[in-house]
């Protein structure tokens, strides 16, 4: 699969799983058969391959734009998704207690060693002294298999203050000239609801530190502002980028009927019962969260429809590609925990968003994010006292501001005569609150107004 | 869930199990701090990508907390996951490499900062925050909790499926979402061949979530090739770098054989599942 190209949004969405089902069944109804029905155990088909790399900062290696990390069951898996050219891997000390890597390191003898980029993770705390991170780096290596591992992390860091933890640094140092290590870096999804800082000011301080070489960050459209800020940081300092956490909500969610729960609902039912709820509030408490899910969907909903994606695999898809079109990400992050997954994947290598896909994905953003006015929608008409038709701005805004059809816009904003986002800025909002859909209008209209207006 | 408390008759008298905490008392240990809680949706935040694996297994809740005694300090986690099978299938996989003890369905103990533990539906980890776990300290540790917590001793029902000869010991185990790394698979419990080469593997379907075993069977049948020249239904197909894996239907459900270079030891091995 290319860049860009002629393919049609339709087939670009489509075409990741046309190709993960014609690998999966490989070695298999591909085969001649003999008349008893025998058939030859071949190697497999090798159908889709890594086709980008980029160079992951001052390391100086040239990773393949996607990796394989996360626990794995399979030695097998690991040793397909190499076989297919990615090159970067990345595992932890607390994967499976240690399994993952022990898996890793049964793939990892068939590969000329030089060629693949291992990170392994150890969660630093205040009481580890270089020795506890020398002996259990050395328990991780002798799991992995290998004579050095090319970049050790502090895993999951969410407290600035680690960034600068003296007995890791004094660890890795000593490793480095072991030669056991190569590198070192930093992973961080930010503090996440408990007390300690953002991922951006972990990550930015640790890529400004000077001694960190790589950094893995959670990054998708949804939330990329904070993830922006870090990349800037890191390529200012020359560190190495690895995304996570590419995939958005999605797009639908299955009903719930009280009465006949089907699929993972009866688990949900008797799960939330044997923990003390009655049957009534144990329905309360899943329609909720359905009806929740269910509003984050609709908002979704015409985007996908406009834009052809009915499938959460092919708004994933999307919101790989999405992560993929940025060259100051060096490479991401997947879990392929089996053959399937690699296939479907592998494919969406060297792909970038043609511009109507990056118009449906910021969309996405928008109406995930409670920015997005509805067009045709007047809800708040009858609370504006000037009668400002505001989804006919915020139309204007998106002509300018997503189809970059400047003159346009802004001729159409010229002739709504001045009842426009003008009469917004000296406003006291009696319009607050009257968005069904929690768009803040007089925010939006200011920002609109600021765009459209010729002065 | 909660652990819901349990009295303990005084012929066994050895620990007893704190009610709302969900976290066991054991004699001569002190809680030092609160106990936490985390769900499906929580997990994340405290295990980081770790939380993958028991996800994948269908985990429950985790109540989380401290114990000392004697100078040693340490952090007990007790993972409701939902079912024994699922319990026992963390438990094997994060025991890997260790030295398995027969309490309850399977402890370890990795001196000097981990045991482990799998009984009925919950799964323990419990580490070394300050001090060491010896050997001693540690079977005492596992067998205290195995006291402590509720249900069933010995392993799940379903690794009774497995054959009873031919089994490399200490091989079993249970993979709910891609054994072998085949997608389609439903949940194995598995084992490795004695004798029958590296790789070699003995496997039975454990359908999950009200799929019949007949569902199961046309699955599979819509990716894998029948073989007709079999006494029994066999299905088979080859997985990279593994071989040859197949499946026969029998009267104990779906058995299966896997890591074989030829289909023709493969239905051997598979027709004497089958009878």
């Amino acid at each position: 699969m290319g860049e860009g190209g002629s393919l049609s949004r339709r087939g670009f969405l489509r075409v990741g799983g046309a190709v993960a089902v014609g690998g999966a069944l490989h070695g298999c109804g591909s085969e001649p058969e003999t008349s008893t029905g025998e058939t030859t155990a071949d190697e497999p088909v090798v159908e889709a391959r890594i086709q980008r790399q980029r160079v992951l900062g001052r390391t100086g290696f040239e990773v393949s734009d996607l990796a394989i990390g996360g626990a794995f069951n399979e030695a097998a898996v690991v040793r397909y998704a190499l076989d297919r050219g990615v090159n970067y891997i990345d595992t932890a000390e607390s994967y499976g207690n240690g399994d993952s890597e022990r898996k890793i390191g049964e793939a990892l003898p068939h590969f000329d060693r030089k060629g693949v980029f291992v990170t392994t993770k150890l969660a630093i705390e205040d009481k580890d002294t270089e020795e506890s991170i020398v002996e259990r780096f050395g328990a991780c290596q002798e799991r992995l298999k290998t004579d050095y591992v090319d970049a050790l992390f502090m895993h999951s860091v969410s407290d600035v203050q680690q960034v600068g933890n003296q007995a890791f640094h004094a660890a890795v140092a000593r490793l480095r000239a072991d030669g056991r290590v190569r590198f070192s870096g930093v992973s961080s999804h930010g503090a996440r609801g408990r007390p300690g800082d953002s991922m951006e000011t972990v990550l930015c301080a640790a890529a400004e530190d000077g001694r960190f070489d790589v950094m893995l960050l959670s990054y998708n459209f949804l939330n990329h502002e904070e993830g922006d800020r870090v990349l800037a940081a890191c390529k200012a300092n020359s560190v190495g980028t690895t995304a996570m956490k590419t995939s958005p909500a999605p797009l639908k969610v299955d009903p719930f009927d009280p009465d006949n729960p089907s699929g993972d609902y009866v688990d949900s039912m008797k799960r939330l019962q044997e923990r003390g709820l009655s049957r009534e509030d144990a329905i309360a408490r899943i329609q909720q969260w359905v009806s929740r899910t269910e509003e984050e969907s609709a908002r979704a909903r015409p985007f996908a429809d406009k834009h052809g994606a009915t499938t959460d695999d092919e708004l994933r898809s999307s919101a790989l590609k999405w992560v993929l079109a940025n060259p100051d990400v060096h490479t991401v992050c997947l879990s392929l925990p089996d053959f399937d997954s690699v296939d479907r994947f592998v494919p969406l290598s060297g792909s970038s968003m043609d511009r109507a896909a990056a118009e449906f994905v910021e969309d996405f953003r928008l109406a995930h994010s409670g920015l997005y006015c509805r067009h045709g929608c007047t809800a708040c008409a009858a609370a504006c006292p000037h009668g400002v038709p505001v989804s006919t701005v915020m139309r204007y805004a998106t002509y300018f501001h997503h189809q970059r059809k400047e003159k346009l816009a802004m001729q159409k904003y010229a002739r709504l005569g001045g009842c426009d986002g003008s009469l917004c800025l000296t406003c006291s909002a009696p319009c607050t609150g009257a968005c069904p859909h929690r768009f803040p209008i007089q925010a939006g209209m200011v920002r609109a107004h600021s765009m459209l207006a010729l002065a | 869930m909660r652990l819901t408390a349990i009295l303990v008759v005084a012929a066994v008298g050895w620990c007893s199990l704190a009610g709302a905490a969900g976290l066991p008392e054991l004699q001569g240990w002190q809680r030092a701090g609160e106990v936490s809680t985390f769900g499906p949706d929580s997990l994340w935040e405290y295990i980081n990508g770790a939380a993958d694996l028991f996800l994948s297994y269908g985990f429950r809740q985790l109540d989380v907390g401290e114990l000392e005694s004697g100078g040693v300090r340490v952090t007990v986690g007790v993972y409701d996951m939902g079912t024994p099978l699922d319990a026992f299938g963390v438990f094997r996989t994060e025991a890997a490499g260790g030295t398995e003890l027969p309490v309850a369905a399977g402890a370890m103990v990795s001196p000097p900062y981990q045991c482990l533990l799998a009984k009925d539906r919950y799964y323990v980890k419990v580490e070394a925050a300050e001090g060491e776990i010896t050997a001693e300290l540690g079977k005492a540790l596992v067998t205290a909790l195995a006291r402590a917590l509720p249900g069933a001793d010995g392993r799940p029902e379903a690794v009774q499926l497995l054959p009873h000869d031919g089994i490399v010991p200490g091989s079993v185990g249970y993979t709910r979402k891609g054994f072998l790394g085949l997608s389609e698979l439903p949940p194995c419990v598995h084992a490795e061949l004695a004798g029958a080469g590296d790789g070699a593997q003995v496997f039975v379907v454990v359908p999950h979530q009200g799929q019949s075993a007949e569902g199961a069977w046309r699955a599979l049948g819509g990716r894998w090739k029948r073989v007709e020249s079999a006494q029994h239904p066999t299905l088979v197909r080859t997985v990279p770098y593994r071989g040859f894996v197949g499946v026969v239907k029998g009267e104990r459900g779906i058995l299966g054989v896997a890591g074989f270079a030829s289909q023709e030891e493969l239905l051997r091995r598979l027709e004497g599942l089958a009878l």
